[in-house]
């Protein structure tokens, strides 16, 4: 009974809350950059997560989703609803390609591959000036506030938005968490040869929890674009502020259960927003550089607290 | 999949043959299986009983030779589909799945034939057999040693095997705790498995199996009944010198 | 013709891939531990090297050798106090430790020097070498020849110095390293502190065709590990060979295809390599 009227006091609180801040202000910005990591984090934490496999190269569907919409949507006019289709059917295809020759690799290789991937999307999108306008990046044309092309001058609906993402990635985590693939991953993510020797397809399981969260932050990276209005390949395809930013929220939150990304997420952005904040109108990088240094510290001070963290707490 | 009648051969491995670099691990080696049997395999340490096993999994690719699961030529498939035609090994201690509880270890077992739901009431009958039905919600890695050899067994117990291959499961076990394996292991040869059993302990494997396969250096020296194991010269001779060599004695 | 003198391009610039990608084998050879944040030493040589050209007017080349001895130190110390923490740690840890360093130095740079590109000028900057119709870039050259002293100073170092013994020792068996007496934590410090040094050294050295910039690190992530992958994760001798093969193919794609696709050829080289063979071309597993 409590448990209900808590969830239900929750949920009104979050279906008020954009109405509580300024339509335009910092906060609700700063909300809705929570609610969008948190649920990249979990389309990281699907595949990564559950079957063990650092992926350090997500941001090359990131920026593959929020580029095909935007171009899409500049050069045919194509609703950002219409695009995120397309966006999560790129991210797929992706996934799935990227997936293939790196199935057998384990650990640093598998880290290194997929970082690679990201640098080499970073790379191409900073030189296919034709298609992608280069390292001047893209802006979305805005006219004006519409829900059919997706965008906004308050940042209300856009919560909402993300507010729904969150949730529709929340779910879908639970549901293949619960399913047999979800314990297929999981026993491949103990023990590969164990899982196979028992009738476990380790390659199909782990190709399709890959496709299913490349595809799933590719429509991120759409949603992402509507509200930036503008970004570039740096930032879209970004190491640090994307790859690695939503793998740490997964596992600082608690990785291969759903609150996770949800805990990581509130403790670090906010953090990180905070110190930006303070540090950057002394010199750019500085926050970074704060981030990177509690990033070290934290891997010294428990080396063994960050496998206590990623080893799956019981749900 | 357990249908053959008794007496047929549900593996057939002919000419078996695997080399590594300058090592011939497995030589020309050929049995037959029949149905409801125990069979053991024994032999020096570095002998191939191992290597043997990863063949007739899927780990390894042998050079030559045929290995057939009931009328099935296995080699070139998939460790998981191997599983899935009806052959599943147990791997020593610590393969379970630390993180998963008992229940869904063996769950993921049972999924080789069964969508999730309809596995995780076979999984928890094949915890029954084995004992394991009042730990079904603990996490497989804060089980005891003797715990986790019956959770092995469980486990691939609930993929519906033809042909079970048992790794060295009493390795760590007391001697009560081996007897209570032993009596289950017969038990599941009476209902029709077959069993391929490595094992160090000699006094297990003469009480356990009805016929023991001796390997050495990769070929198949004697092939029999335990006592006819015991005292052929070609097996004294493999275990010279070492306890075991003893215990065949006693045997 | 044209070919050739893609080819020949291809191994001036693979020679200097190859000393700038050795450290990060090295690294990986003795410790186990892919070092992310590599391409950032490079990243330092280039700035070493460049402020001793601003302040002293030396040459990048002679400059590489103080680039080496900065970078070689702050290895020492960031293997001392940082990477020796979590050599037995699970791999999450090591990934995210160097991927922090990665972080630290970059942004580092930027807080430091400042976003603009800075370049050199040195006298033989646009001079170049005909030779029967081949035309051989002074600078290149240069720089090839130091990769060339480099390598070979390195391999001597390896095979004749009791320390560059040790190192192999331990990168082959570190227990048995340590029951020969071999104090295994100097060797790992002696490791990465010369595996970035090597990496800074090639940065300052391609400072006459190359500008300096925080984030010239991250161009070369994926090359070095290319090359490092394609010559065995911890084979020095693979790296040469990975170098040479991947300046060769970067030069040779140039002719075949825009630059937009010759980044992605290099990386699904580097795919396909760790798909197909992780182990490297030369490795003999």
């Amino acid at each position: 009974m409590i448990r209900i009227l808590l969830i239900a006091v929750l949920a009104l609180g979050l279906a008020v809350l954009p109405w509580l801040l300024p339509a335009q202000g910092y906060a609700l910005r700063v909300v809705c950059l929570v609610l969008l990591f948190a649920a990249m984090s979990q389309a990281w934490n699907i595949a990564a997560g559950l079957s063990g496999q650092i992926s350090l190269g997500h941001a090359g569907f990131f920026g593959a989703g929020a580029y095909t919409s935007t171009l899409l949507l500049i050069h045919f006019n194509l609703s950002p609803w219409l695009g995120l289709i397309v966006a999560g059917l790129v991210g797929a295809a992706l996934a799935a390609l990227i997936s293939l020759p790196t199935m057998k690799l384990k650990g640093h290789y598998f880290a290194l591959a997929t970082l690679a991937f990201g640098e080499a999307m970073r790379v191409i999108a900073n030189s296919w000036t034709s298609v992608t306008g280069g390292p001047v990046g893209v802006s979305v044309p805005f006219a004006e506030p519409s829900l059919a092309l997706m965008q906004f001058q308050s940042l209300r609906p856009y919560f909402y938005i993300m507010l729904a993402a969150l949730i529709v990635t929340c779910i879908a985590f639970q549901r293949i968490r619960t399913s047999a693939l979800g314990l297929r991953l999981r026993a491949l993510k103990n023990h590969a040869d164990a899982a196979s020797s028992l009738g476990v397809d380790t390659a199909a399981a782990k190709l399709f929890a890959s496709t299913v969260s490349g595809a799933l932050i590719a429509m991120l990276g759409v949603l992402y674009a509507q509200f930036q209005f503008f970004f570039d390949p740096d930032t879209a395809f970004s190491l640090a502020g994307i790859s690695i930013r939503i793998a740490l929220i997964a596992i600082i939150g608690g990785v291969g259960t759903v609150s996770g990304p949800l805990l990581g997420a509130l403790l670090i952005l906010p953090i990180e927003e905070a110190t930006n904040a303070y540090l950057s109108s002394h010199a750019a990088g500085l926050s970074q550089i704060v981030f990177g240094a509690i990033l070290i510290a934290v891997v010294i001070l428990q080396p063994r607290g960050l496998l206590h963290l990623w080893k799956s707490r019981r749900r | 999949m357990s249908d053959a009648s008794p007496g047929t051969v549900v593996l057939n491995v002919s000419g078996l043959s695997k080399r590594f670099g300058g090592l011939q691990a497995t030589d020309d080696v050929s049995f037959d299986l029949v149905r409801g049997s125990i069979v053991g395999v024994i032999g020096p340490n570095g002998a191939g009983k191992t290597t043997l096993f990863n063949q007739l999994t899927g780990f390894i690719r042998p050079d030559a030779g045929s290995i057939l699961l009931g009328e099935r030529p296995i080699i070139g498939l998939a460790p998981h589909v191997i599983c899935r035609s009806g052959l599943v090994k147990t791997f020593q201690n610590v393969a379970t799945f630390g993180d998963m509880t008992v229940l869904e270890n063996a769950t993921v077992g049972a999924l080789a034939h069964h969508p999730v739901a309809a596995a995780r009431e076979k999984a928890a009958i094949a915890l029954r057999r084995v004992g394991l039905q009042a730990r079904m919600e603990t996490l497989a890695g804060e089980l005891s040693l003797p715990e986790k050899a019956r959770l092995e067994l469980a486990r691939a117990l609930a993929t519906e095997p033809m042909v079970m291959l048992l790794d060295e499961v009493m390795a760590t076990l007391t001697p009560g705790e081996q007897r209570e394996i032993v009596e289950m292991v017969k038990e599941l040869a009476r209902g029709g498995m077959t069993l391929l059993v490595i094992e160090h302990h000699m006094k297990t494997v003469m009480t356990l199996c009805e016929r023991i396969l001796v390997l050495n250096f990769g070929r198949l020296i004697a092939s029999g009944t335990p006592s006819q194991v015991a005292s052929d010269p070609h097996v004294v001779a493999a275990y010279l010198g070492t306890r075991a060599a003893s215990e065949l004695a006693d045997a | 013709m044209e070919l050739l003198q893609a080819i020949i391009n291809g191994l001036l610039i693979g020679g200097v891939y190859a000393v700038i990608s050795i450290g990060l084998t090295l690294v990986f050879g003795v410790m186990s531990i892919v070092n992310f944040a590599q391409a950032e030493f490079l990243m330092i040589g280039m700035y070493v090297g460049y402020y001793c050209w601003r302040a002293f007017g030396l040459d990048p080349i002679l400059g590489s050798l103080i680039a080496f001895g900065v970078a070689f130190l702050i290895g020492v110390l960031i293997q001392r106090f940082l990477i020796e923490r979590v050599i037995d740690a699970p791999e999450v840890a090591q990934i995210f430790l160097t991927v922090g360093l990665l972080i630290v130095l970059e942004n580092l740079a930027l807080v430091l020097f400042g976003s603009d590109f800075k370049s050199v000028r040195t006298g033989y900057q646009t001079s170049a070498l005909a030779f029967s119709g081949l035309i051989i870039g002074v600078p290149y050259l240069f720089a090839f020849a130091v990769s060339g002293v480099v390598g070979i100073l390195l391999w001597a170092f390896l095979r004749f110095t009791w320390m560059g013994q040790a190192m192999r020792a331990t990168a082959q068996n570190g227990v048995a390293a340590l029951s020969l007496g071999i104090n295994i934590r100097r060797v790992r410090q002696v490791a990465f502190g010369l595996g970035v040094g090597l990496t800074a050294l090639g940065g300052s050295v391609i400072l006459p065709y190359y500008t300096a910039s925080p984030t010239a690190g991250a161009q070369f992530v994926v090359l070095m590990f290319t090359v490092v992958v394609l010559g065995g994760l911890g084979s020095v001798l693979g790296a040469v060979f990975g170098g040479l093969v991947v300046g060769v193919i970067q030069s040779v794609s140039t002719l075949v295809m825009p630059i937009q696709l010759q980044n992605l050829a290099l990386f699904v080289v580097f795919i396909a390599m760790l798909a197909v063979r992780p182990q490297g071309l030369l490795s003999t597993r």
